[in-house]
């Protein structure tokens, strides 16, 4: 070989992780050059391994179990508190948007004559069709056309509700308002404590983020 | 049953840490406790500074144990958030305007460590300052690589590993870390063979 081996190539091999260290080894016996250069960088290497050790003191691991039980409390204790505000809030957010779907869509509901069918609904793709689709229980019959007014006539705002929340439009919605909450409107609802753990939350899941 | 003992794995222990099991996670602390101090004190050159930033890793890995799963090495988790936390804290440090890997605690330590092995040769303690003050000249890019490496004893998949990028990558950074190391040296009035 006439040509000299690069420094990326003698650190491989340094590491073992040379593709033909034969060849290398070879090189080395016989260019004065590579052999000094290898020389030096295995030298520095050796150094580098051979850097004093900090010893861990022993009460390293109190310190860290201590820290991880603190953590454990702080982190169930968030939860709970965050699960009750969001199962609140989402609730509340979700019989508004519910009601207000409701009320544009249909203006307000009149009061059900005792022998009109409660109302059923099935599977709809937006909210328009979700509201078009509702179809009346009773003899499981086609779909009339709603019109203006009328098709809910019968069910209670839950049924309504209860009916709504089960397609695939509003399960979007949902969704979509739990992934896009008003982030400042949460916090600005939170004690300084509270807020704090939050961030902390949050500032841990980017970094596991950045981790994998 | 003496976890330190039993010769479970790292995942064992991870799986009964994560079924509530504290004593395996304390296995687990210390068992790496020493790797990890080791790679952020050479990181940071601080003993204090490393001991906090090891302890926050371990505190961040146990946060996320419930969400581990034996994809890849324990340590090169644990790694990967000891170093990430190494270098926001390498960042936080500069834009505070501290000098960071300055070796007084390095001097501290090397004089305790002479203490205790009269035999060490002062030639030897000269060349391990000359190193340390080097490498606290090098990026953290290059320094880090060159822990994990050289302090550590990974190979390089599991720095690629650590350091989420290609074991190409690794050798060719690897390499141009030894020749700053090297040019830093040699710029430090050190002499190698």
């Amino acid at each position: 070989m006439n040509t000299h081996y690069s420094v990326e190539e003698l650190s491989t091999y340094i590491d073992g992780e040379a593709e033909d260290p034969e060849q290398v080894a070879e090189h080395l016996r016989s260019c004065v050059l590579c052999g000094h250069l290898h020389e030096e960088l295995s030298t520095l290497s050796r150094h580098v391994q051979a850097l004093p050790s900090v010893e861990v003191r022993p009460e390293f691991l109190t310190r860290v179990m201590a820290n991880v039980g603190t953590a454990r409390g702080r982190q169930r204790s968030w939860f709970a508190f965050a699960g009750a505000r969001f199962a609140f809030a989402g609730s509340v957010a979700v019989l508004a948007l519910a009601a207000a779907v409701l009320y544009t869509a249909r203006g307000p509901m009149r009061t059900p004559a005792p022998d009109e069918p409660a109302l059923r609904q099935t599977g709809a793709t937006g909210p328009a069709q979700g509201l078009a689709e509702v179809q009346v229980a009773e003899t499981g019959g086609a779909f009339e056309d709603p019109g203006s007014q009328g098709n809910f006539d019968g069910a209670s705002t839950d049924e309504m509700i209860a009916g709504l929340s089960e397609t695939e439009w509003f399960g979007t919605l949902a969704a979509d308002w739990e992934a896009e909450d008003d982030l400042d409107a949460v916090l600005n609802s939170m004690g300084e404590d509270e807020e704090a753990d939050f961030r902390d939350l949050l500032r841990e899941y980017a970094e596991e983020g950045r981790v994998t | 049953m003496d976890l330190r003992e039993s010769g479970m794995s790292d995942w064992d222990l991870v799986s009964c840490a994560q079924a509530g099991d504290m004593d395996a996670f304390a296995e687990l602390v210390r068992r790496y406790q020493g790797p990890v101090v080791q790679f952020c004190y050479r990181m940071t050159g601080s003993t204090q500074d490393a001991e906090e930033i090891a302890q926050d890793s371990f505190v961040r890995v146990y946060g996320h144990l419930r969400r581990l799963k034996p994809r890849a090495k324990f340590s090169t988790f644990l790694f990967g958030v000891a170093r990430n936390l190494t270098l926001n804290s390498l960042r936080d440090a500069k834009r505070r305007g501290r000098g960071v890997t300055e070796p007084l605690d390095t001097v501290s330590y090397a004089v305790q460590d002479d203490a205790m092995r009269p035999d060490r040769s002062a030639r030897q303690h000269e060349i391990e300052l000359l190193v340390e003050r080097a490498m606290a000249l090098l990026s953290p890019e290059h320094r880090e690589i060159l822990v994990l490496r050289e302090v550590n004893g990974m190979d390089y998949d599991a720095i690629a590993a650590v350091l989420s990028c290609r074991k190409g990558t690794v050798k060719s950074r690897l390499a141009r870390a030894r020749e700053q190391l090297r040019t830093q040296v040699l710029g430090l009035g050190g002499e190698l063979p």
